[in-house]
């Protein structure tokens, strides 16, 4: 009864985390499903996007602003990760790592410091939902709704004539260059796109938590796969519209299932050793089963 | 419409493992030339194919399609002019994309993607005329993802892409060599009358020495990375089988001579 009260109780504020992730695990799902371009990169641009944002409102920046200053920076660094993979033709993984240790050094000099409060500022909240500002439900739903209508923007974009060219990059890039698709031109923009994804992400729990840190990516990427596999069972992944709900289903679904693991006793530190065994297990299944990788890399 | 002139490439150059895969290879075709070409393993037809495309960048030698040089150009430049089909029915197109929407890539080959939705209403009917050509049922199946479809079906379909805007070159590399006997004929039939009724310019590799006398204009024998013998009409038409393996193993004494 304890653990079932523990559990409702954490529910709001999980529900608040998971919608602030989803847009994470759709920043992770698009390289690693859509262009096959396994990516590692979310763990930097994440805290590069609380960082901006916070650095920014700090500065006085109005809180939309900075917003979209985060998700520009995002783009950035995904377009860093996509560009050292196509010049040097370096491992996708590898890339990523280099972009994302490199951003710790960004993310501390555009704070000017390892942390960054913004309590005494606007933020997005503030500014959208006035005085009701800290009512978790409102805070909730504004997040649902932005996550929401930025996953039917992906869907739009992802049926242009310019987003499925970036889909057949994904698919078969052999096929894609003999259609005329510039691999590089996508490839950079999809990678962009999804960089910007995790960066709204870090902004938006930068704001909701009114502090940025620069460990704040710290575990973010696994936990967004771990949500992506987890949507991906939910809702599946064989028509365009399922594949860019799981990311959003998923990440509210995984967080619950966290918030249960800590009703249940455990300390949040065994939550990454348990998110990892989660992933490694969903990663073996089919590889058992000798069905095809479940993470694809381009040929 | 093509022509190569003086075509060399040396794969690992500079290491044990060099292989010279083109040796000075010159062709030319004129508008609505259909060549065949054959010749054995290791010839250096792909490589031939994969220059003209653009995949594969020569160390010597130029490429003018339609006029222009594309020596220097990337594959996806040169795709307005050179369209082509694969010989593993799974490179034509994209396996987890649906039928209409390969198409629709495919529409719009070597022009810029816009930020449009890539299917409109009047085009189905378009595609679905397109591929009731083959037989296979395809034009009711335009909204399953093609890797649902068989070898033979994605391949009819690859071919469908390749000639769905009319290219300057069509290249044809083995393109029916991993099918069945039936579909291997039926799309090089489809192949055949896209050739015909379009008045394609066409590069066309095949192993099958019948279909190189019965197919075509034009004649492109090759080996060790070069062109060694070439027919043309009435030449290449009176060709027998028996006179073409004769020229292969001439062809071969003359090296082992050599
Ligand atoms: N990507 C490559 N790397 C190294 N060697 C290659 C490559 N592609 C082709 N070759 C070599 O070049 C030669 C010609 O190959 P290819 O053009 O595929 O011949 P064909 O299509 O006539 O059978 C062969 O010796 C082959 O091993
Ligand atoms: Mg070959």
């Amino acid at each position: 009864m304890d653990i079932l009260n523990i559990f409702i109780n954490l529910v709001p504020i999980t529900l608040l985390q998971g919608v602030i992730y989803g847009f994470v695990a759709l920043g992770i799902m698009i390289p690693f499903r859509i262009l096959s371009f396994p990516d590692l990169t979310a763990e930097g641009s994440f805290p590069l996007g609380g960082s901006v944002a916070a650095a920014a409102i700090a500065a006085g920046m109005h809180s939309v602003t900075a917003t979209l200053l985060a998700l520009l920076a995002g783009f950035l660094a995904g377009c860093a990760t996509a560009l050292i993979h196509l010049k040097l033709r370096l491992n996708t993984l590898l890339c990523g790592i280099i972009v994302l240790t490199m951003l710790f050094s960004v993310n501390i000099r555009i704070m000017g410091k390892p942390n960054q409060p913004i309590f005494a500022q606007d933020n997005l909240f503030d500014i959208l939902l006035g005085d009701y500002a800290r009512v978790l439900p409102l805070q909730i739903a504004l997040i649902a709704g932005l996550l929401a209508a930025t996953a039917i923007l992906l869907l739009l974009f992802f049926k242009t004539e310019f987003g499925t060219a970036m889909r057949a990059v994904g698919a078969n890039p052999l096929m894609a260059r003999a259609q005329g698709i510039s691999i590089w031109r996508h490839t950079i923009l999809g990678i962009g796109l999804a960089g910007s994804l995790c960066a709204v992400g870090g902004a938006l729990l930068a704001q909701n938590q009114s502090f940025a840190d620069v460990n704040m990516g710290f575990g973010v990427l696994l936990n967004g796969l771990a949500a992506v596999i987890v949507g991906e069972t939910l809702v599946g992944r064989d028509t365009l519209p399922r594949q860019l709900l799981a990311p959003a289903v998923g990440a509210i679904a995984y967080y619950q299932a966290i918030s249960l693991a800590l009703a249940l006793g455990l300390e949040p530190s065994d939550l990454k050793f348990l998110t990892g065994a989660f992933v490694l297990l969903m990663l073996a299944i089919p590889s058992m089963k000798g069905q095809r990788q479940p993470v694809k890399m381009r040929a | 419409m093509l022509t190569a002139t003086g075509l060399r490439k040396t794969f690992n150059a500079g290491t044990t493992n060099a292989r010279i895969a083109l040796d000075g290879v010159s062709l030319s075709l004129d508008e609505g030339d259909f060549a065949v070409i054959i010749g054995g393993n290791g010839a250096g037809k792909s490589t031939f194919l994969n220059s003209v495309a653009g995949e594969v960048t020569v160390d010597e030698g130029t490429l003018a399609i339609a006029g222009r040089d594309v020596t220097a150009l990337p594959t996806h430049r040169r795709a307005g002019l050179v369209s082509r089909v694969f010989q593993d029915p799974l490179a034509g197109s994209a396996g987890p994309m649906t039928i209409e929407e390969n198409m629709a890539l495919a529409s719009r080959r070597g022009l810029p993607s816009r930020l449009r939705f890539a299917l409109g209403g009047k085009r189905r009917e378009t595609y679905r005329q397109m591929l009731r050509v083959f037989g296979l049922g395809l034009e009711n199946r335009l909204t399953h993802k093609v890797e649902l479809l068989s070898g033979g079906q994605r391949q009819s379909l690859a071919l469908a892409m390749a000639i769905l805007t009319t290219p300057k070159l069509l290249l044809l590399d083995e393109h029916c060599a991993a099918l069945d006997p039936k579909t291997a004929e039926t799309v090089m039939q489809a192949t055949l009358a896209a050739v015909e009724n379009q008045r394609l310019t066409a590069l066309m590799v095949t192993h099958n020495m019948q279909h190189a006398i019965d197919y075509g204009n034009r004649l492109v024998m090759m080996m060790d990375g070069r062109v060694v013998f070439e027919a043309r009409g009435d030449d290449k038409k009176n060709l027998t089988i028996e006179q073409l393996v004769e020229r292969f193993h001439l062809v071969d004494d003359k090296m082992l001579l050599a």
